[in-house]
């Protein structure tokens, strides 16, 4: 292969997924950096020589005020130029994971309807009032992100205190194009059910692309479902063989990212 | 107190939004209009506008918030009024305790282009203006501790606190010259040294013989140095045990000839570092180790169980960076025990908190603190028992990876003192030395010095500046500041060279610590290095890159002396040897008298089923699913085991499995231990069954039983008390003794003593605890069996055999008896060979599922491994292999018995795992048979159906009780 991918991962104060983000992107062909946000901050042009931006999950400053405020205020205000200039004039690509997704969506680059930045949809506390760690099953829908399998049905863990998705004002939740993933039950049905909706997430949305597909994100974690045995049926099925997941939707990015 | 004008700017959902911190309120305290506030403090020096764009951009969310902006002095009257007249409880930290949102705002505002010298949180409800008073203070005591928070009510807060003062006094001398007995015990008592008369008489003589008088400085330094907390002088101190008409056995050091000699003796090829570190350093795989380790955090976790549990998973991590060079943190383990979260409000003793206040802070603690740091915690355990009323018990492990040749660490002389990561506060004051001081109804207001809330993200931060600096191998040493803080690190990591500290260098949070403070303050997230100079720039680059601070503050000498100044003056001057070796050594006496206690007769149950339901539902048995998904055991993507498993995701797994390395199928097993109900009846019954059952469950997920080591952790009662000393006694030789024939080699260990409560005249002291944790390799993460049953139509196995031993079982608690026939290991070698053999099975790919026999024995296996498989399960109780005393279903159905599993053979390999184990005389008969009507049938020795009960009606028994948290039983307010 060619031209493949090179992807700047996204180190903040207290974002605790890079490694294994890290490790998926590799498997999948990409060539991997990590950078603080100190350093990117300091030069935000390093950016425009990637191809992906990864932000990975975690608890960045703590999500200290809320999820990835902090984070998402440092995106807009001091690297809002550089982020707009790498996927509107560069053609980049970006992937928020859990944290990432909040920072995405609380920065405006998700799900970005109108353009510029300005936040439109939010991500709050689980209707549960506390942290859920478990699997579960995502629906890939007819979106804007034509790279994605659509249709497939995925299975990967969340782990989130905040994934709560709700719409704005002005974002069609049931209609949108613009929603990439859904929580679905055993049947396959998008569902506002606890806990295979673990969060109570509005119109069941797990994840969101942006108008050109370029830029997803989603608050299950695909970086803890690319090898066989994170799965917890592992060793009860045979699942050796089946690419996972996680390792599908890598793959994908980082197909549709080079060339 | 110093106080800041200040804005408020209260943050709270919009109509229509869950707001789930009201709800919860709301539910205890039965009342329907409660809003939740996030409020924040900001100076009052910033314009209308400032405040404007701090609420819009920062502290509130455009799409889900609305906030309000109260002026400097304004009252809160009228401050909501679309939500009508009010009234309000308010929470806020005291100053000085630590509020990561509040400094992080300060840092936030900076990206706004505001500026500001402080901020503050606080969080406030709104209640119905008629509730009363009463019902406000009641309100009160569920939102705050008055540990750490002050409740207001009616009222915003009067501003912004600015903790600090000016410190006043430095080198303060404390005559001991011609004092006695009693005045030297004074001082002790005052200073919350914890020395006792003999430690205080051997400081006396030596300032003597060197003719001068003692400085405070160098008596906290002594006092944190001897403490129970860093020194284990029980333990490891002279002991002489008398048990029946034996003739007395003297102990020189207790643990160097028990626990220590069994390691000694097994001589393990794994044990790399043991007993020396911060942790135990086992091999991996050759080019890795394993550090593994174990605390306890009881004392802090009963007076402010949030800070207190977070805070003891943040010591335990920083145990392990500060292990060898530094290991990676790759998972936590947690293990509590607490009285019935029913227990009744008029049980709870005064100055007690309610053990579901307990459960639900040190769940929200570890939760808030583990999840954060990135590092999954993958098992635990929660033992109820009412004499944990007054003494919670809080275990937390961390397991970490290291290169091998990192494994050895010695500070040289010259080398520059570097501390890194949090900042010193007057925190934690005399937490070492509090934690040998026995609870009482004071302990609240004595000690709120040595309660602490942690903040994750800076230890975060910490460990990734630390891992990247070890790689370059930028540093000599480093050690963690714990209990005794900069005084124990330091003392320790030059005890055999010298340190010279410039106290004044150490940064502070706020002014006015003495520099006594300074020098004992256990301030979170900080670790101490030794750098040698041409790394020092390197170093600080490091720390600047991962955003945290690092400052010289002194030097590695060779004079063996421990030098402390402060602003030039000398505040302490301490020979290490003094320090280190100078502690007397008094003998203890120690005495085992068993309790007299018989078996019960019960009478025969009438309806089997009704039992079998109440022992899923007793809470030391039922799903603990409502605290095992708070906890991320996701992250670092190495989870090849999770904590619940089976087709369901709700079957109680035996051991976690993690693979560290993702190139590699190879993996380490870890689980724990423990029965604090069989301490009742034998303390050696209680530490073999905790041996037994920590290598039983990592064996039934993979482990490699010859490739398992152990770690200790004691929680006792007063030692000083000849009869439990006694029975810890007994208890070691016991663990000992199995560990050596199970040839597990202790890795490492830690005790807590003298967990007792007292309340008027009454003492509640905890039953004797000695947890067991096993970590053994997993030699192909793929191998591993589920914890329950996988597919109808299969045989199913029970290895080992079933002795009539219910004392202590969950079956007669639940009967109100506790009997004298507690579980024992019996011959070890036959049960050590027996989990030998059945790896090899596991290994060999015959085994699809294997489940340890423990509380509520056979019965609650079988129920549980059916209905987490979603299967049915045919069992016959006249096929057990069982005693010849045993003539009733009961007996066999709960016994006990250690060394036991079921297991469902691949039916394909069950011919070669029957025979294979025949051959080899392991115990196995085939008990049942898997079917798919989901329905737990048994029938009973005489061959009546003594059992059956749909998976449904098992799992909701099973899953139900804790379902919604210990505060769903609407207790917990008693403070």
């Amino acid at each position: 292969m060619s031209n493949l991918a090179t992807a700047l991962v996204i180190k903040a104060p207290g974002t605790n997924c890079d490694v294994e983000n890290s490790d998926a992107l590799r498997r999948a062909g990409a060539s991997v950096e990590v950078a603080t946000t100190g350093e990117l901050l300091a030069s935000p042009e390093m950016i425009l020589r990637k191809r992906i931006l990864c932000l990975p999950g975690g608890f960045a400053h703590g999500d200290d005020v809320a999820s990835a405020r902090i984070l998402a205020n440092q995106c807009r205000l001091r690297l809002g130029d550089t982020l707009q200039r790498f996927v509107d004039q560069e053609g980049g690509f970006v992937l928020g994971i859990c944290n990432g997704f909040q920072a995405l969506v609380k920065t405006g680059l998700l799900p970005r309807t109108a353009g510029g930045l300005r936040q439109e949809c939010s991500v709050v506390h689980n209707d549960s009032g506390h942290y859920e760690c478990r699997w579960v099953r995502l629906r890939i829908e007819s979106s804007a992100c034509a790279w994605l399998p659509q249709g497939d049905v995925w299975e990967m863990p969340v782990g989130h205190g905040e994934g709560k998705f709700v719409p704005g004002p002005n974002f069609d939740a049931e209609a949108s194009n613009l929603v990439a993933f859904r929580y679905v039950d055993a049947d396959d049905s998008p569902t506002t059910d606890y806990p295979a909706n673990p969060n109570g997430s509005l119109a069941a949305i797990a994840g969101l692309t942006s108008p050109d597909g370029r830029v997803i994100g989603l608050m299950p974690h695909p970086d803890r479902s690319y090898l066989p045995y994170h799965h917890p049926d592992w060793g009860r099925r045979e699942l050796e063989g089946d690419e996972m997941a996680g390792a599908k939707l890598f793959r994908a990015l980082v197909a549709a990212a080079s060339g | 107190m110093r106080q800041m004008e200040a804005w408020c700017v209260e943050v709270a959902v919009r109509p229509g939004l869950v707001d789930a911190a009201a709800a919860e309120l709301s539910q205890q305290l039965a009342s329907g209009s409660v809003t939740s506030i996030r409020g924040f403090l900001l100076p009052a020096t910033l314009t209308r506008e400032e405040v404007e764009r701090a609420a819009s951009e920062l502290l509130a969310d455009p799409i889900t918030d609305r906030y309000v902006i109260a002026t400097p002095g304004a009252t809160c009257d009228d401050l909501w009024p679309d939500i009508g007249a009010t009234t309000r409880v308010v929470a806020r930290r005291r100053p000085g305790v630590m509020d990561p949102v509040a400094r992080s705002v300060q840092t936030a505002l900076a990206d706004l282009g505001i500026e500001v010298e402080a901020a503050g949180t606080y969080r406030s409800f709104l209640l119905d203006r008629n509730t009363s008073r009463a019902d406000l203070e009641y309100a009160g005591r569920l939102i705050a501790n008055d540990v750490i928070e002050e409740c207001l009510i009616d009222t915003l807060p009067p501003g912004l606190p600015l903790p600090g003062g000016i410190c006043c006094e430095t080198r303060v001398e404390v005559p001991l010259a011609g004092l006695d007995e009693d005045a030297l015990n004074e001082i002790s008592r005052n200073g919350v040294l914890s020395l006792n008369a003999a430690e205080m008489r051997c400081i006396q003589e030596h300032f003597a013989s060197l003719g001068r008088t003692p400085t405070l400085t160098e008596l906290e330094t002594l006092a944190q140095t001897w403490s129970e907390h860093c020194n284990h002088k029980t333990l490891t101190g002279r002991v002489v045990y008398e048990d029946g008409d034996a003739e007395p056995r003297i102990y020189e050091n207790l643990l160097k000839e028990t626990i220590f000699t069994t390691t000694q003796r097994i001589d393990h090829w794994m044990c790399v570092s043991v007993f020396v570190d911060n942790a135990g350093i086992v091999d991996f795989d050759g080019k890795d180790c394993l550090a593994i380790k174990v605390e306890t955090h009881n004392h802090p976790s009963a007076i402010e169980p949030f800070g207190g549990a977070g805070t003891g998973i943040g010591g335990v991590i920083r145990d392990i960076l500060g292990t060898g060079l530094g290991a990676k943190p790759l998972c936590n383990l947690d293990v509590f025990c607490v009285a019935a979260p029913d227990t009744p409000e008029a049980e709870v003793p005064a100055g007690c908190l309610h053990p579901a206040r307990v459960l639900d802070g040190v769940v929200r603690g570890v939760r808030d603190y583990g999840n954060p740091m990135g590092i999954p915690t993958v098992t635990g355990a929660v033992h109820f028992d009412q004499d944990f009323l007054g003494n919670p018990l809080v275990y937390a492990g961390t397991v970490g990876i290291l290169p091998k040749t990192h494994v050895r660490k010695a500070a040289l002389p010259g080398d520059r003192i570097v501390v890194t990561g949090g900042r010193t506060g007057r925190d934690g004051i005399h937490g070492a030395t509090f934690s040998s001081v026995q609870l009482d109804e004071a302990s609240e207001t004595v000690s709120s010095g040595a309660v602490q809330i942690g903040d994750p993200i800076t230890e975060k931060k910490v460990t990734d500046a630390l891992i990247e600096a070890r790689d370059e191998g930028l540093y000599h040493a480093v050690t963690d500041c714990g209990a005794g803080g900069l005084s124990s690190a330091v003392g320790e990591m030059g005890e055999k060279i010298g340190a010279r500290v410039e106290l004044e260098r150490v940064l502070l949070k706020y002014d006015g610590l003495t520099p006594t403070e300074i020098w004992i303050s256990e301030a979170q997230e900080r670790m101490v290095f030794a750098v040698p100079p041409q790394h020092l720039e390197r170093f600080h680059e490091i720390c600047a890159r991962f955003e945290v601070e690092s400052s010289e503050i002194g030097d590695f000498t060779d004079t063996k002396h421990l030098e402390l100044s402060y602003a030039g003056e000398s505040i302490a001057d301490l020979e290490m040897e003094f320090m280190h070796n100078g502690l007397p050594r008094p003998t203890r006496h120690a005495r085992w008298s068993p309790p007299q206690l018989s078996d019960p007769e019960l009478p025969w149950p009438e309806d089997l089923n009704k039992n079998l339901l109440e022992v899923l539902a007793d809470p030391c048995v039922c799903s603990k699913e409502w605290i095992v998904r708070q906890f991320d055991h996701e992250v670092q993507g190495q989870s090849a085991a999770k904590p619940l498993t089976g087709s369901t995701r709700r079957a109680p797994g035996d051991a976690a499995v993690v693979a560290p390395k993702p190139d590699s199928p190879l993996g380490f097993a870890v689980a724990t231990g423990l029965n604090p109900r069989y301490s009742r009846i034998d303390p050696a019954s209680m530490a073999e069954a905790a041996l037994d059952e920590a290598i039983r469950n990592v064996v039934a997920r993979g482990g490699d039983p010859t490739r398992c080591v152990i770690l200790d952790n004691y929680c006792w009662g007063n030692t000083d008390d000849p009869e439990q000393l006694g029975a810890l006694v007994r208890a070691t030789e016991a663990v000992c003794e199995a560990a050596f024939y199970y040839r597990t080699p202790f890795v490492s260990g830690k005790d807590s003593l003298h967990n007792e409560y007292h309340t008027g005249d009454k003492t509640i002291a905890i039953p004797g605890c000695l947890l067991v944790t096993a970590l053994a390799i997993v030699p192909d993460v793929r191998e591993i069996p589920d914890s329950a049953f996988t597919a109808p139509d299969r045989n199913v196995y029970l290895v080992g055999r079933t002795h009539k031993e219910l004392g202590g079982s969950v079956y007669w608690k639940l009967a109100g008896k506790l009997g004298a026939s507690a579980p024992r290991l019996g011959d070890p070698a036959p049960a050590i060979a027996k989990l030998r053999f059945l790896h090899e099975t596991i290994g060999n790919g015959w085994v699809a599922a294997a489940h340890d026999l423990s509380e509520g024995g056979l019965a609650v296996a079988a129920a549980e491994m059916a209905f987490g498989g979603g299967v049915g399960l045919f069992l016959d109780v006249a096929n057990v292999d069982y005693d010849d005393d045993i003539e009733r279903d009961d007996e066999v159905l709960f016994s006990e018995s250690l060394g036991r599993l079921l297991v469902e053979p691949h039916p394909e390999h069950e011919d070669d795992f029957v025979n294979f184990l025949t051959r080899l005389n392991v115990p196995i008969r085939q008990v049942g048979r898997t079917v798919t009507e989901p329905v737990l049938v048994a029938d009973g020795i005489t061959g009546d159906r003594v059992l059956e009960i749909t998976n449904a009606d098992l799992e909701r028994a099973w899953s139900t009780p804790l379902a919604r948290g210990p505060l769903a039983f609407g207790t917990g307010a008693s403070t």
